[in-house]
């Protein structure tokens, strides 16, 4: 393999990294540069499947990795011969004149593609540029979230794991342990040592509401998804408005470094309100994320423009698989307040815990006894 | 072996690959990385491990993940009715605290779980790490050691080299997020849902009785029900059970008749049921054409 290429892929894989967020380091420029001499530089889409084997992780990365691909390796007559390179036998000026030809048609993506980058570059460093699509979580007030967080984690019981653990009082004899401790006694079994099962570690799924109706709400609602992400490697966090999408990776980036801001949210932000669709997309895509040991929170106001029966197939859906689901409404706590939003009265039937943004330690209280309460 | 051979060895096993599959495979064989495969629920992920033991003429170790599964049953573990019982026999011998210990925690005493065997075969196994996203965080990074350096280590006899280094393939349903470390040791493809014409192939390669007209009537039936929101999406698997089903019931095309008394081989929940029997006015038009 010519050096060219060989340089050029570790460019691409810098590239990869330095624009499109990807988590490759020098070991997999280098076994990329293995990859291609492996796969031969003959057929564009070899090279394409061996890159992606090598560079992408999650199937999210496919469609990045696929854009990013052509448009780095659009016009590359020397380094990637493309397959028309192989039958050489036109006229040289009718070969000239294609060529020619070929770079004006290739060069035009390739500024298309120039110029949605500075666009993603501009949308990305820009205050203004993106504010439709982004969302800010308050730095003030983020230590009292964390310990709150905290608190949830340590306190949510979700009934006991499968695992055998060692445990002081547990229903199964340890052997292993036991003769281990009988080394030190000669043999004898003097203490017996038993095992037994721990209580589960929950799962969290955050759901949150970012239309409109909101909006005043944001603060408080992505401060506690931000606590939990940041405090369990076993949360995750989805925005949705008319569209779904996930932010657990956004939240758990958000920092003093790397600053508080959300971008690229698109459509799940600051539009209207389809909790039965979002829901029910959530189910179809994300469904098998729920577990006997997952603890859902939604936090929304429940107010749905879209198909009722959607949202309670989806509710139905999710009660069926989870452990508990909790629902924070911001009203909640209002004097006089009831369950009016017709979406959240068909919501309601599946929810373990109602309360409010500011009443969140309801949901830590759940104790023991996340599985079995019924709601108010 | 390049990705055409794979190609022409998964087919002549029944298994209908693409290319980007078969140069996965050529890049995890060369490259003697484990390969993390996931997708949606029937599309095969298994199968190609195993298919891929049966093209490497090698032995298949399959280890299936759930929760709960520890370094005990994945691993090894220690034989204690036999250590106890040696520590019985040799009560009486004048030999040290130490020199007993070092004699039952020798090899002999050691249980080799799927993980162990792998790594202490001859001739390098294809081990499958199936659904590794059942099992908790605890075991996957347990598992980093070996995926990353083929290695394991016993606090009681030192660390283990795999003589061979296994073909490692991993597959996932997705139900949780694998971490970062995970991931970075592996290569990486997705399987998706077959096209239309791969299915066709599929249903011809596994089912070689089957009739052209009815292989294109289910895999086209199956690209519509794979659009609809349904609980659980139809996968390859539900395909060829519904085929297979076809086939064994004699029907050589597909009707409204047939179609209701094997809805049972693809839609596995009553709900999807319901909502199969709301969506006739669309579908009809494709039995109609038979």
């Amino acid at each position: 393999m010519g050096d060219d290429l060989a340089t050029k892929t570790v460019e691409f894989c810098a590239r990869l990294r330095a624009v499109h967020g990807f988590n490759i380091g020098p070991r997999e420029s280098l076994e990329a540069v293995r990859a291609i001499e492996i796969a031969g530089v003959s057929e564009r889409a070899r090279i394409a499947a061996a890159l992606r084997a090598v560079c992408c992780s999650r199937p999210e990365e496919i469609e990045l990795f696929t854009r990013a691909f052509d448009a780095f390796f659009a016009n590359e007559p020397q380094g990637v011969p493309q397959p028309h390179h192989a039958r050489r036998t036109r006229p040289a000026a009718e070969e000239a004149q294609r060529l020619s030809g070929e770079v004006r048609v290739n060069r035009q993506p390739d500024e298309e593609n120039a110029a949605q980058t500075w666009q993603a570059l501009l949308a990305r460093y820009s205050p203004d540029a993106a504010a439709a699509g982004a969302a800010t979580i308050p730095a003030d007030g983020l230590d009292a979230a964390l310990k709150e967080a905290d608190r949830l984690i340590a306190r949510l019981h979700l009934g006991r794991s499968l695992r055998w653990k060692p445990q002081p009082r547990g229903k199964r004899f340890d052997l292993r342990r036991t003769l281990r401790a009988s080394l030190r006694t000669g043999g004898d079994i003097v203490e017996p040592r038993a095992l037994g099962h721990p209580l589960r570690n929950p799962r969290f799924v955050v759901l949150l509401d970012g239309s409109r109706s909101m909006r005043e709400h944001a603060p408080q609602m992505l401060r506690f998804a931000y606590a939990l992400c940041k405090r369990s490697r076993r949360a995750r966090a989805f925005l949705f408005s008319t569209q779904l999408h996930e932010v657990t990776r956004k939240l758990r980036d958000a920092g003093r470094a790397k600053g508080y801001r959300l971008d690229d949210l698109g459509e799940a932000w600051g539009g209207g309100t389809r909790i039965g669709a979002s829901l029910r997309e959530f189910v179809a895509e994300h469904g098998a994320s729920l577990t006997d040991q997952t603890f859902v929170v939604v936090i929304s106001d429940g107010l749905d423009v879209g198909e009722i029966p959607q949202l309670q197939r989806a509710m139905r859906e999710i009660a069926r698989r989870c452990a508990a689901i909790g629902w924070v409404n911001p009203h909640a706590d209002r004097p006089g307040y009831s369950p009016e939003a017709r979406g959240m009265r068909a919501a309601l039937p599946y929810v373990t815990a109602f309360t409010s943004l500011e009443r969140l330690d309801a949901l830590t209280n759940l104790g023991r006894n996340a599985r079995t309460l019924a709601c108010a | 072996m390049n990705a055409e051979r794979i190609r022409e060895r998964f087919a002549q096993r029944g298994y209908i690959a693409d290319a980007d599959f078969a140069t996965s495979l050529e890049l995890m064989l060369a490259l003697e990385k484990p390969l993390l495969v996931e997708g949606p629920a029937g599309v095969g992920k298994t199968e190609s491990a195993k298919v891929l033991a049966e093209v490497l003429e090698t032995r298949l170790i399959r280890l299936q993940c759930y929760e709960g599964l520890d370094a005990a049953s994945a691993l090894y573990e220690w034989n204690y009715p036999k250590q106890l019982l040696r520590i019985r026999l040799t009560e009486n011998s004048n030999a040290s605290a130490q020199e007993r210990e070092a004699q039952i925690f020798g090899r002999e005493f050691l249980l080799a779980r799927p993980l162990l065997e792998a790594i202490g075969e001859e001739k390098a196994p294809v081990l499958l790490i199936d659904e590794i996203d059942r099992a908790d965080e605890a075991f996957e990074a347990f598992l980093l050691e070996l995926l990353g350096e083929f290695q394991v280590t016993i606090p009681e006899i030192g660390t283990l080299r795999a003589k061979a280094r296994p073909a490692v393939v991993v597959t996932s349903n997705r139900t949780r997020e694998l971490s970062d470390a995970l991931r970075r040791r592996c290569l990486y493809l997705w399987i998706g849902y077959p096209s239309f014409e791969r299915e066709v192939a599929i249903l011809h390669a596994r089912l070689p009785g089957i009739n052209e007209r009815l292989a294109r009537q289910i895999a086209r039936f199956m690209e519509f029900l794979r659009e609809q929101p349904f609980q659980r999406v139809p996968g390859t698997a539900e395909s060829l059970d519904w085929a297979l089903a076809l086939v064994r019931l004699h029907r050589d095309a597909l009707d409204e008749q047939t179609l209701e008394a094997t809805t049972g081989c693809i839609l596995k929940v009553q709900e999807d049921w319901e909502l199969l029997r709301t969506l006739r006015p669309q579908y009809e038009p494709m039995l109609a054409s038979a």
